[in-house]
């Protein structure tokens, strides 16, 4: 044999989540690394862009994600499982909330206290300038506001299918919808929604 | 907001969830949206690939999630923006045990896949070299590979495992007119699409017996272990096309069993049970399996190449044969089991239940009965169109197949709202429903048994149509798409509600309940009449489907 066997597609592997998180839960330090290592990568995306400006020189983006999945382990014992969008739901939260704090944080330090103070950019595709990283944070707000107002169900299957990648199918049967059809016009309907949504507040790219 | 507007808008989220790549530039020229709502929908292809709108126009290809890995290389969705569409990116991984290796079995690929053009075979774009690294762009199948499907599902009934062989038979005989033989066919590297194609995947370690591949030997233990042909550990005999048929009977014996036919602790003992011949036989894994199809399962696997099928083309053809010679009926185990029954369904059906329902296929005609239920106190009657259902009252279905079956139920009152009824998202069972059960349907959820609960009154009507049909019914997942599943009902608040609001918020069937929970959920009009839907779906008449509308009275 020449070669390893292929490790798991996301969709697959994203599907053992509520197996691995109960053995996490009885103490399996193998499978609560393996439960956050499959969302270490989409983590990391959905933190990126909303890391603070001020906050991006004290921080790299996986110190965020390390503290994000430690705070994480650590309130598993009053998350209630109900599917992977409810576990990624639960990472966003707790992403959302430690990123708030770090902006707080930054905006005491003086490396936050100026718009300066944001290192210049060596990649433009992913080192975003000073005004950038103020779009961005606006962008976030615009968006998380303009997705509250699609429905729980709708909500999550957008967020599986754009945050975590996972086909239709998955989708489906995670959020209760009657077919891959089903989940397909879900996500369609709610991109819709939530980008009628921003223009009406004026969004701006 | 203009139609044209809407729909410009609606366009754009079906390409952008789908993962399709979008014209931002011509959407721009075209004026048909705002810059508002442009830069809103550019949001979502940056959320996909992790890069801010900006830096993604930038970038000759946005790199999103990893797919898939092996040992040499790394497959990501991406964009590919010089060619405009969605792509699979193979990219040979800087860490490679053997780069050089790894680079060699890169270029075969490439060439082999450049080689083939062929439906059932995952197209290649283009190959180009990055900083030094290698960059193979794929096809990008969206869908899932035969070994998730058996996974989530169970494994294929014989009929559907040999339509997929056909279709890998069919790729076969490309690869092998090439002078190629692919020898990795395996459950994780066929994929069906979405839209129902089956897709050959992975070339990596594809070699050519005329040519020796870079990277590969035709003595070497390239493949899986437990999908590999006894030529493949060592021997005399070369690999050749007969190393793919071998394989392709194992994958179909896979597929209906959901284990492989030689199963070892260790290496050795596998490759003498694999050259030896003495895995466990189909019929002891699968007894309802048909005879015929065992038997072309267990020529494609025989020990010696000669016995083999001669080609992909006449192991297609004796696919082809099995599924339409009848030979597909199964055993005559199952056929005595299921005799009493059969004559019980026709005496039925003679005597015109009304929810009696018979489909006369062309080889093998397929008998369903089905009996609407309601319970009354201790009592459980049979409904039949024309009685009354009172709001609250707890419905179910039964259903016996001749054959393995797709059933779908639909529900719709005087208003217009639809559910589906059947198949419902977490309950069991699933479609295709086996046969010779009895199913009780819409089924368990988590662990306990569920009614459909009316929740329609006042003076109206529902209408139930129930569809059967031998394959998925691509007219009804369509449709099915655009309606309310039921959903498990927890509360009997509707029980608190006046007349008036119950009539304004909760019609039709649109949920289910435990024994004696009913309740009720909001749905949405949605046309079209369900007489309408199954008069459409009787035209032209095909007898692998057919309907049954049953209308039951609303009473208060």
């Amino acid at each position: 044999m020449s070669r390893d066997e292929k490790e798991p597609r996301p969709s697959s592997a994203l599907s053992r989540t509520g197996d691995l998180l109960e053995e996490a839960r009885r103490g399996d330090a193998a499978a609560r690394e393996t439960l956050f290592g499959h969302y270490r990568e989409p983590l990391s995306r959905f933190l990126h862009a909303r890391i603070p400006g001020g906050a991006r020189g004290l921080l790299e983006t996986e110190d965020v994600v390390q503290e994000v999945c430690t705070r994480a382990f650590a309130s598993l014992d009053r998350f209630e499982y109900r599917g992977i969008g409810s576990f990624w739901g639960f990472l966003r939260r707790i992403g959302l909330h430690y990123v708030v704090e770090l902006g707080r944080r930054a905006a005491r330090s003086p490396v936050g206290a100026s718009l300066e103070a944001v290192p210049e950019p060596t990649d433009g595709a992913s080192t975003p300038r000073a005004l950038s990283v103020l779009i961005e944070k606006e962008t976030c707000e615009a968006f998380e506001k303009a997705l509250s107002s699609v429905s729980e169900s709708a909500r999550a299957a957008l967020l599986l299918r754009f945050e975590l990648d996972l086909d239709y199918a998955t989708i489906a049967n995670d959020c209760s919808f009657s077919s891959p059809d089903a989940a397909r016009m879900a996500v369609c309907r709610a991109v819709q929604h939530v980008a009628q949504e921003l223009a009406r507040g004026g969004f701006r790219a | 907001m203009a139609d044209s507007e809407r729909d410009a808008v609606r366009s754009v989220a079906a390409r952008l969830a789908d993962g399709q790549p979008v014209d931002w530039a011509a959407l721009q020229a075209s004026r048909t949206l705002t810059e508002s709502e442009i830069g809103a929908l550019r949001l979502f292809e940056s959320i996909r690939t992790g890069r801010s709108p900006a830096g993604a126009a930038a970038g000759d290809a946005a790199l999103g999630l990893e797919i898939g890995a092996g040992s040499g290389s790394r497959v990501h969705r991406a964009v590919d923006r010089a060619l405009g569409r969605p792509v699979a990116l193979k990219i040979v991984r800087p860490d490679a045990i053997v780069p050089e290796a790894a680079r060699a079995r890169f270029l075969a690929e490439a060439r082999a896949l450049a080689a083939i053009d062929h439906p059932n075979v995952v197209r290649i774009h283009s190959i180009d070299e990055v900083d030094g690294q290698l960059r193979l762009s794929l096809e990008l199948v969206d869908g899932k590979t035969l070994e998730q499907i058996v996974e989530s599902g169970g494994p294929l009934s014989p009929e559907e495992a040999a339509r997929l062989g056909i279709d890998l038979c069919r790729a076969l005989s490309a690869i092998h007119a090439r002078g190629l033989v692919h020898r990795d066919l395996k459950p994780s590297n066929v994929m069906r699409a979405t839209g129902g194609r089956t897709v050959l995947l992975d070339f990596g370690i594809v070699f050519s017996p005329g040519a020796v591949a870079a990277g590969a030997s035709p003595g070497s233990h390239a493949g899986t272990p437990v999908a590999m042909a006894p030529e493949q550990f060592g021997g005399p005999v070369p690999v050749g096309p007969p190393t793919d048929i071998y394989a392709l009977g194992v994958l179909l014996y896979w597929s209906v069993c959901g284990r492989y036919p030689h199963e070892a602790a260790s290496f050795s003992k596998l490759a003498e049970s694999v050259k030896t011949g003495r895995g466990s036989p189909l019929s002891d894994r699968r007894p309802d399996a048909p005879d015929a199809y065992a038997s072309i399962v267990e020529k494609a696997m025989a020990t010696d190449p000669a016995r083999r099928f001669e080609s992909a083309g006449a192991f297609e053809r004796a696919l082809r044969d099995y599924l339409s010679s009848g030979s597909a009926a199964p055993r005559p185990k199952g056929l005595r089991r299921a005799v009493p029954w059969l004559v019980a369904a026709l005496a039925a059906a003679a005597l015109a239940t009304p929810v009696a329902i018979r489909i006369a296929g062309s080889v093998s005609p397929l008998e369903i009965e089905t009996r609407l239920l309601v319970a009354r106190g201790d009592e459980v009657l049979e409904l039949r169109s024309g009685d009354a259902v009172r709001v609250g009252e707890r419905l179910s279905l039964e259903v016996r197949c001749s054959r393995e079956s797709h059933v779908y139920v639909l529900n719709q009152d005087d208003a217009g709202e639809t559910y589906s009824m059947f198949p419902a998202p977490g309950y069991a069972p699933r479609n295709p429903l086996a046969k010779d059960a009895t199913h009780r349907l819409p089924g368990d959820f988590e662990g306990r048994s569920h009614d459909w609960v009316v929740s329609s009154s006042g003076a109206g009507a529902e209408t139930i149509l129930v569809i059967a049909s031998i394959e998925p019914d691509e007219a009804m997942e369509s449709f099915l798409s655009g309606v309310l599943p039921v959903r498990p009902g927890e509360g009997s608040s509707i029980r608190r509600l006046d007349d008036e609001a119950r009539t304004l918020l909760f019609r039709g069937i649109g949920q289910t309940a435990p024994a004696a929970a009913p309740t009720g959920v909001r749905a949405e009009p949605r046309p079209p009449r369900l007489e309408d839907l199954a008069a459409t779906l009787q035209q032209p008449k095909d007898p692998r489907r057919t309907t049954r509308l049953i209308r039951l009275r609303n009473v208060p």
